[in-house]
């Protein structure tokens, strides 16, 4: 008698149905949430972007080659979460430099440059006040420091640098390389390949750019299917 | 407090007499379910737990209780007179818990008429549900799925929308909203929480039938998971919001000016606001819409924006799409739809020459104007260090400002809301003056 209730079409419905209920609440509900939680975040970066023409969807498309190098790593969910984050962010700090600096054709000053160079670490003091941005502050402030030293803020070397600062620069220079700037060209993609192979070791982690390559051929291989 | 509309005091009494003639009739029939006292008395304990731990939905003043299935079930499987009499008992004694601290007058009003409101969709469901031929639970393997689904969703929404209609009336004549929105507004959010928790009623109900005591036990788990999930849910929403608003409020703050004026703007706004006593809705949002109500302005030239001297036609039109530009931004961030008219109408003004799109009163958000107020305010007047003030203009006084909110009041500024404003800062001049005193 207990079995047969238990199999009744009404509790069989019943069941189903109150299992996905729970299941849209646990499993779907935060899922939505946190893609309008990352949606908005590039919404802010790309407003920020617009500062400088040339640089609208900077972010977002270095952040998808972040996720690409970091999948081929093998790095967790949780912190390749954190380095997506961190990419469309990485530019914030443009909102101190001026539209003129940002926009010129011409070379920089030394002080023009100083203010350039200042966009890390105002991104990543905004960032840090906010307590859910926190962690991600540090691979903002250190995405243009070089795997010799020789970058800025800090002058930090190798792996003293955040991983996800080490894949952002690299990602950030090939897409940069590959658009049109105010001041040059754009180059083509196996140009900008060979420069950030020349610079492995020198400005970038090996390691990275190895990742990066393989992530490069891999997106290729999506886009161009085997017909 | 405000006073309460005349209409909306009969309005309650009406509802209360309802809630109560129904509560008579099904004690009055209550009869044949007395040897289930025990039983009974879990169901009340089962819905007051329920009562005790709501949980808010995110942006909403909606209450959702995991108080529906139990009732549902304890309809499905003692039937409807002895849902009308536990249910009610036990709303009201959750309410007085809740709200224990208030005054007992107040409470027993509040409580009561909360108890008629739940009551009577409950009657209405339970008088749908017989009509439309549904019967109550046997414990039995043959239960047709016809018989109980069809009734029971039937029964649901007659209720979902009872619920809605008297909810929304009692809103409408206290605050003056317009009915029509905020029903379908309320349908919005009551409809999902009934119709989802009308399987799992079923599934109590048969699991109570078959298995007595350790079924109603079985009840409680889906309870609390189903609480923490909408918990959970609460947090997130309210970390998500909170983080993207101080980011977009963060990334202003290096325009000398913006620092502090986004702050003043949101807190005054949200004084106004209260002050006009406007849906739960909006208030729950100004403060963001106060924060971000420039962020059309990341990514303006600040040559154009500090500009002392006089602008260019080409400058002028960059600033003036500011409110444009800014709701486009807001429009791709979910959650934050409600204020995009906000942030796109704070520079418009009653008389029609406002901009971005030139909108007259009648086409302006309350909020919006809300929003205008405090912002043209706290641009004149600034903040107490010189270093905000803004570069292209001498601060006025807080005198001055609100002679010029007064002579713009109808034509830059919507009279409803100068009014408003003017009423809080007389009460901050009190406030402060005791504070002086004492």
């Amino acid at each position: 008698m207990a079995a047969s209730i238990l199999l009744s079409p009404a509790f069989l419905i019943s069941a189903a149905t109150t299992l996905a209920a729970g299941g849209y609440a646990y499993a779907y509900l935060p899922v939505q949430m946190h893609k309008a939680y990352r949606q908005s975040l590039l919404t802010l970066a790309t407003a920020v972007e617009t500062k400088d023409k040339t640089s609208v969807g900077h972010g977002g498309r270095v952040a998808a080659l972040v996720v690409a190098t970091a999948k081929i790593m093998r790095i967790s969910r949780k912190q390749l979460s954190k380095m997506e984050y961190a990419a469309f962010l990485q530019d914030l700090g443009n909102v101190k430099v001026p539209h003129g600096i940002l926009n010129t054709a011409d070379a920089l000053t030394h002080e023009e440059f100083d203010i350039v160079k200042a966009h890390t670490s105002t991104g990543a003091d905004i960032v840090e006040q906010i307590g859910f941005l926190k962690d991600i502050s540090p691979i903002i402030r250190y995405h243009h420091e070089f795997w010799n030293g020789a970058g800025y803020p800090d002058g930090m070397k190798g792996e003293q640098i955040p991983l996800g600062s080490r894949i952002i620069a690299v990602c950030t220079a090939y897409d940069a390389m590959t658009h049109e700037k105010s001041y040059r060209a754009a180059l083509g993609e196996d140009e900008a390949v060979k420069i950030i192979r020349a610079d492995a070791g020198i400005k970038y982690d090996p390691a990275v750019v190895d990742a990066f390559l393989k992530a490069l051929k891999k997106i290729a291989g999506e886009e161009r299917p085997v017909s | 407090m405000r006073p309460l509309a005349k209409a909306f005091v009969y309005y309650k009494n009406l509802t209360l007499l309802v809630g109560l003639a129904i509560f008579v009739w099904a004690v009055a029939h209550m009869g044949q379910e007395l040897p289930h006292l025990p039983e009974l008395a879990l169901f009340f304990l089962i819905i007051l737990v329920g009562e005790l731990l709501p949980v808010t939905i995110p942006g909403s003043n909606i209450d959702v209780t995991v108080t529906i299935p139990a009732i549902m079930s304890l309809f499905l499987s003692h039937g409807s007179p002895a849902a009308l009499t536990v249910a009610p008992l036990s709303i009201i004694v959750g309410v007085m818990i809740v709200h224990r601290k208030q005054n007992f007058r107040w409470l027993v009003d509040m409580s009561s008429y909360n108890t008629a409101m739940c009551t009577i969709p409950i009657g209405v469901a339970s008088w749908v549900y017989y009509f439309v031929g549904g019967h109550t639970i046997e414990a039995s393997p043959d239960v047709a799925v016809a018989s109980m689904f069809i009734p029971l969703f039937i029964a649901i929404i007659a209720s979902t929308v009872a619920n809605a209609i008297i909810f929304t009336t009692g809103l409408s004549l206290n605050s003056g909203d317009p009915w029509r929105l905020s029903f379908f507004q309320s349908l919005r959010w009551f409809a999902p929480n009934f119709i989802v928790t009308a399987p799992s009623g079923i599934l109590f109900a048969m699991l109570y039938k078959q298995f007595g005591f350790y079924g109603v036990l079985m009840m409680i788990v889906p309870f609390i998971v189903g609480r923490q999930a909408l918990n959970m849910y609460s947090e997130q929403m309210a970390a998500y919001m909170e983080t993207v608003t101080t980011l977009g409020s963060y990334m202003q703050h290096y325009h000398a000016y913006t620092k502090g004026h986004l702050e003043r703007v949101a807190s005054m706004s949200d004084k106004i606001a209260k002050q006009m006593g406007l849906p739960y809705q909006s208030l729950m949002f100004i403060r963001e819409a106060g924060l971000l109500h420039d962020i059309g302005k990341v990514g303006v030239s600040e040559e154009i924006l500090d500009n002392t001297g006089k602008l260019s036609d080409d400058d002028w039109n960059t600033i003036r799409q500011h409110p444009a530009r800014g709701a486009e931004i807001l429009a791709q961030m979910k959650h934050f739809e409600r204020i995009v008219p906000w942030v796109r109408g704070h520079h418009e003004r009653p008389d029609g020459k406002g901009y971005p799109d030139g909108l007259s009163a009648n086409d302006l958000s309350i909020e919006a104007a809300v929003i205008a107020v405090a912002d043209s305010f706290d641009a004149m007047v600034g903040g107490p260090d010189e270093e905000t003030q803004r570069v292209y203009r001498v601060p006025k006084t807080k005198g001055q400002g609100i002679d010029e909110l007064r002579y713009g009041s109808g034509t830059q500024f919507d009279p409803r809301v100068v009014k408003a404003f003017m009423q809080v800062m007389d009460r901050e001049e009190i406030e402060n003056g005791r504070q002086h005193t004492s």
